[in-house]
């Protein structure tokens, strides 16, 4: 019996290291904590899917590791008008999907055109006001019906037309997007729901082909779990450290891992109903004041958030983050006091909007109406860390808040109906500030409950407005950025947020297996998951890093499978031992 | 057993089953999630894409025509879409069943095993240092929470000493096929399984006790030992088939439990079963992937109870005499 | 136990009442005598004392998040801080010693919420055997065939975390079990003759049920409360635990929550999550042990054992 188990655990360690030895193809296996809400490119939204989009769907020009420069992908060359509103994009010839059909003009004419007609909300905001022919197979004619800074700049992912053809615009609202029709480096080759993605390379990929064979996403539920699995040599990245572990990553005392987080602009902050949209909603009309919205800005203590919640990787930021790029990040002028955690400024300002605590109950009123409003708290996220310091602050200056609890899109909800006074959120910016920027415009706000928009805060103002439009339309890259600049001074002034702090993404590599790590933007940016797939491009395994867990395995497995087989044994012997002993007194 | 018991027992769980599909209704609907809300955030759905969508969800008509649909659909085993994955509910079900009923298969055989063997010995030896540590241990192991047990297995058995791999269900960059597959998700299954079984050996090791301490006093047994058969034999013949009884119903009662999904357990080991399904749906309020895996389990309950029910009837004579 | 001299005429209910008490007395003499059971009662009484105590051993303010300004995460247990610190820098004990509050008291009302119904669903289907006691029944059933778990996550996620909610969801789902119990006391109750002859002699529906069969289920309905409430108790740090609970409130459930998602596991913080994990196995074995002794000494029958 013994000797059984033995031979089957010596079988198994060996068959383990024999199976390692044969498999010579380079494998990147990433960790996350979220699957793929959707792989359809017309209704998915979470970084998952654009990470997995950015390597499977073609874009007519990229974007530069070290500064987000414009450089060629689909697009080799491109040429455009005077007036700036026309721009011709000449294509790679002999460009192919990776089921061999051409990638041609038509695909990138018939994504624009209908992506327009139907509303995808991942192209319009780039494709909204684009028109587009195909003059021949490979060059494409685009014009804009307003002028726009962002061309030629134009990454949005371009879809297979002969696939997209034959699915009308309902069937494909629930199309899962299985086709594994690629125009990138990689070409999904397996699913499985909770557990992974697997990516192997696309041999018809038109770009610099990688030097990885394979790249597999696997799902984790939790980030402790995914840290775990990368220390113990199951997997080589990872997308989220825990915060609490990642301070010891990056001073090194973690053998073979090495932190490459980053910062993508990424920023939470508390958000607040300012009560624009008329008629729809209820938000409290204390948060219509200025003066109230800046005062909670005084009442938060930014850096303890920073120092508990983030282990100290993020900075302060006081208004949104317009982009990815820090060049657009908004500078105080001199003489402006950031701000800080001040409560008796709080206070003070709240004594001067009219709102005091008469009958001592440490809430404040005015005209009979108590300063209490509705703070809704994320499910998901590291928002929810927050919560208990903010209300404790809210609490201290005379803010009274009632907490409850709702998932992502429920919450989506109750803001497009207006139904909210004070919820945590965070946003993340793309590389051109229109996008981030027009958020917050009027236009956003939601004006029918049942439409939503983007404006989650409810802020109107007409400043913001006028300057937004002005940048929208202005070619010149430094009158842009100053307009940009001034239209920040607004947010910084009117508080429609309480923008808390801008968060490093913290990721970590085995960095005894992968080298030539490239950061976009470089020396701040992210290796992973960030704006495109040239990390991807350019991530090269080191020599002798794969095999180690193979054998490791093959090893445990058979002590285990030894342990198995006698512990069975043993219980079986008890058994029949029982069975056959006829005394058994005691 | 006779056919009338037979009979009633079917009735009763088919009333049963159509409880619960009502209550599956409502349940959700009160739920205030609204499933365009995905879509509206983003953009601006015009008025002929938000209907063809309300009408993709089953969402339009009256309350009333709702309901009806919702029966029809259910009857064809149609639970509708994942909010999330948009992919249809029974797909998604059917993909995570297997891995589920793998972990709860293993755990309930090794659980029923090591359970009644040790209530047995511990009810026949009342008091003796077997019957006294392992009540002790049991009961200590009955009274913990499986997460606890769970997250202090995968820190120490997992992470610690890297002597089991850190959840998930197979090694997924290695291509084991055959015997190499199977012993890798067995290593991956040792974790999860030993949290599982520990957790609910106290109740089977307690019931089985109780059980046998129960018949040890009677007649019968009184009769047997009295005309000279030994110790061993009368538990083995006598006293063991019967009590057996009451655990015959745990189990298939536990198992039908657990079958809705060990959530705690699949989630703190990121086990890509039934019961994490549950756990990310409910984060998601993915309510057709709620309502599909509400009905499942509870039907699971309801066939096992009722499996429970026959095979009392079959075993007991009691019962089926009583019909 | 019997007297020599006369004893004065009491009336009818004095005669119950001191039948009670002597009833009592022989009860609380048998539970002294069960080990198990006397030491669950002692740890019990331990815990609530703990939980009374918590503001003489740790202030209120200490459960503030920002309670650990400048103090280190997973600080290991010192002179200032007994349990360490967790993993922003708060006071472990603190959390551990108002959360018993937290976890005591939802457990308790949580069970109270449970017995309630089960009894009265018990009760009145036990009694009233006829159509609505079927109905009643096939809610019972119903009831336990739901599955808990996701079902307390969406109720909770429907009306509310605060922990009077949490409390009254995981009774409604958790009565079930009682209820059967009950209704099986109540059948047992009734064939012995007490409601024929009560009947017989004139008494009314309401009367039958307060005097006779009530008093007969008591005892096995406070045995089995006592045996709900451990249920409970995991339920609600399970709940806690999976992030479903009330956040703001330190149960010991959520301690053990937010240990994990601060990785106190993975950085060997055992002073974070042990002793809540411990306090949790503590009170339920204790209330099981105690549970079991009195099942024993309601039900002589199992004294067997």
């Amino acid at each position: 019996m013994i000797a059984a188990a033995a031979l089957t655990g010596v079988a198994s360690s060996i068959s383990g290291v024999v199976a390692s030895a044969d498999d010579d193809s380079v494998v990147f296996t990433v960790g996350v904590t979220q699957d793929i809400d959707t792989l359809n490119v017309t209704a998915g939204y979470l970084v998952i899917d654009y990470e997995i989009w950015n390597l499977t769907l073609p874009t007519l020009t990229d974007k530069a590791s070290a500064d987000f420069a414009v450089q060629p992908s689909l697009a080799e060359s491109w040429e455009g008008s005077d007036d700036g509103l026309t721009w011709t994009y000449k294509l790679k010839a002999d460009a192919k999907w990776s089921d061999g059909e051409p990638m041609t003009a038509d695909d990138v004419v018939y994504t624009i055109t209908r992506s327009v007609e139907e509303g995808w909300f991942n192209h319009l905001a780039t494709t909204g006001n684009l028109t587009a022919t195909a003059t021949d197979p490979s060059t494409v004619v685009i014009t804009s019906s307003a002028p726009d800074p962002k061309l030629p700049v134009l990454d949005f992912y371009i879809v297979p037309k002969h696939i997209y053809e034959s699915i009308d615009a309902d069937a494909l609202a629930t199309y899962p997007a299985d086709d594994n029709v690629s125009g990138g480096p990689f070409m999904i080759t397996e699913r499985s729901e909770s557990e992974f993605v697997k990516l192997e390379r696309n041999p018809n990929w038109y770009g610099e082909q990688p030097k990885i064979d394979q790249v597999i996403y696997r799902i984790f539920a939790t980030p402790e779990a995914q840290y775990t699995a990368l220390v113990a040599g199951e997997i080589d990245a990872i997308d989220d450290t825990p915060a609490n572990l990642y301070a010891d990553v990056v001073a090194g005392k973690v053998a073979n891992i090495e932190a490459i987080g980053g910062n993508n602009g990424s920023f939470s902050e508390l958000a607040m109903n300012n009560g624009c949209s008329t008629g729809i909603g209820d938000g409290h009309p204390a948060l219509q004041d200025k003066l109230v919205r800046q005062a909670i800005n005084w009442a938060i203590d930014r850096d303890l958030l920073i120092e508990k919640t983030l282990a100290g990787t993020g900075v302060p930021a006081y208004t949104i983050i317009p982009s990815a790029n820090p060049a657009f990040d908004y500078k105080i002028p001199d003489g402006v006091e950031p701000y800080s955690y001040a409560p008796d400024k709080a206070k003070a300002l709240l004594d001067e909007a009219g709102w005091t605590d008469d009958d001592g109950n440490g809430v404040r009123e005015r005209d009979g109406v108590e300063l209490r409003l509705r703070y809704f708290d994320r499910s998901v996220g590291t928002g929810t860390a927050n919560t208990g310091f903010i209300t404790d602050w809210l609490g201290d200056v005379g803010i009274a808040t009632d907490v409850s609890t709702y998932d992502e899109d429920t919450l989506t909800a109750l803001q497009g109906k207006g139904e909210f006074d004070l919820f945590t959120w965070g946003w993340s910016p793309f590389v051109d500030p229109d996008f981030m920027m027009s958020y917050m415009t009027t236009a956003n706000v939601p004006t029918d409950p049942d439409a939503g928009g983007y404006n989650d805060a409810n802020w109107c103002n007409a400043d913001y407005d006028a300057l937004y439009d002005a940048q929208h339309i202005e070619l010149d890259p430094d009158k842009r950025a100053e307009q940009i600049q001034q239209a920040m001074q607004v947010f910084y002034d009117e508080a429609p947020y309480a923008v808390l702090y801008k968060y490093d993404l913290l990721m970590s590599i085995r960095s005894d297996r992968w080298t030539n790590l490239v950061r976009q933007p470089s020396g701040t940016g992210p290796v992973l998951f960030n704006q495109g797939n040239l990390s991807y491009l350019a991530l090269t395994p080191k020599d002798g890093g794969s095999e180690d867990s193979g054998s490791n395995t093959g090893l445990i497995l058979g002590i285990v499978g030894g342990v198995v087989v006698i512990g069975a044994a043993g219980l079986f012997a008890v058994k029949s031992r029982r069975k056959s002993a006829d005394d058994d007194r005691e | 057993m006779s056919p009338r018991y037979l009979a009633k027992k079917i009735v009763g769980s088919f009333v049963l089953l159509v409880c619960v599909l009502i209550f599956n209704f409502f349940l959700f609907r009160i739920v205030d999630r609204d499933p365009l809300a995905k879509y509206r955030g983003r953009s601006k759905l015009t008025p002929e894409q938000k209907e063809s969508l309300i009408k993709q969800f089953g969402l339009d008509g009256s309350k009333w025509e709702q309901f009806v649909a919702y029966v029809k659909n259910t009857a064809k085993l149609d639970f509708g879409r994942s909010f999330d994955s948009r992919r249809l509910v029974t797909n998604e079900i059917a993909g995570r069943l297997a891995p589920t009923l793998l972990l709860v298969g293993i755990s309930t055989v090794v659980t029923i095993a090591i359970g009644l063997w040790i209530g047995m010995r511990a009810g026949w030896k009342r008091g003796s240092g077997f019957d006294k540590a392992s009540t002790a241990t049991t009961m200590v192991l009955y009274s913990t929470p499986e997460f606890f047990l769970g997250m202090l297995f995968l820190t120490y058995l997992g992470s610690r000493t890297g002597w089991f791999p850190i959840g998930g269900i197979r090694d997924i960059t290695a291509n084991y096929s055959g015997l190499e597959a199977m012993i890798d998700r067995a290593h991956h299954l040792v974790l999860p399984v030993l949290t599982l079984t520990l957790g609910y050996l106290g109740s089977y090791a307690l019931v089985m006790r109780t059980s046998i301490l129960d018949t040890a006093g009677e007649d019968y047994l009184v009769t047997a030992r009295a005309k000279g058969l030994r110790d061993s034999d009368v538990m083995k013949r006598h006293a063991v088939p019967n009590a057996l009884l009451p655990s015959v119903s745990l189990i298939a009662i536990s198992f039908g439990f657990i079958l809705g999904g060990a959530i705690t357990t699949e989630t703190v080991f990121s086990y890509p079963g039934l019961g994490y399904a549950t756990y990310t749906a409910i984060g998601n309020s993915d309510l057709p992937m709620l309502q599909g895996l509400f009905l499942f389990s509870s039907a699971a309950v309801i066939l096992f109870n009722l499996i429970a029910d026959l095979l009392y009837g079959v075993l007991d004579p009691r019962v089926r005499r009583a019909g | 136990m019997t007297s020599t001299t006369p004893a004065p005429i009491r009336s009818a209910r004095q005669v119950t009442w001191a039948r009670r008490r002597l009833a009592t007395g022989r009860m609380w003499k048998q539970l002294r005598s069960d080990r198990a059971g006397f030491t669950g009662l002692i740890v019990l009484a331990l815990f609530v004392l703990m939980a009374l105590a918590a503001p003489l051993i740790a202030d209120r303010s200490e459960l503030r998040d920002d309670s650990s300004r400048g103090q280190l995460p997973f600080r290991p247990p010192s002179g200032a801080f007994l349990l360490g610190t967790d993993g922003i820098g708060r006071d472990v004990l603190a959390q551990v010693v108002w959360g018993a509050r937290v976890s005591l008291y939802i457990g308790l009302f949580a069970t109270v919420v449970a017995v309630v119904i089960g009894s009265l669903v018990g009760l009145v289907s036990g009694y009233l055997k006829g159509r609505i006691g079927a109905l009643l029944l096939a809610v019972d059933d119903f009831f336990l065939v739901i599955p808990f778990l996701p079902l307390a996550i969406v109720l909770a996620a429907i009306l509310g975390r605060s922990p009077n909610v949490l409390a009254i969801v995981i009774g409604v789902t958790s009565w079930a079990g009682s209820a059967r119990l009950v209704r099986a006391q109540v059948l047992t109750l009734s064939e012995r003759g007490y409601v024929d002859r009560a009947r017989a002699l004139g008494g009314g529906g309401r009367h039958i049920v307060v005097r006779h069969i009530l008093p007969g289920v008591a005892p096995l309905i406070i045995a089995n409360a006592t045996l709900i409430v451990p249920g409970a108790i995991l339920a609600e740090s399970t709940l806690a635990f999976l992030g479903f609970g009330d956040r703001q409130s330190p149960s010991w459930g959520r301690i053990l929550g937010d240990a994990q998602d601060k990785s106190a596991f993975t950085s060997n913080a055992w002073w974070n999550f042990l002793p809540p994990g411990l306090c949790i196995v503590g009170v339920v074995l204790a209330f099981t042990l105690l549970g079991r002794a009195l099942e024993k000494i309601f039900n002589p029958k199992l004294s067997g054992r």
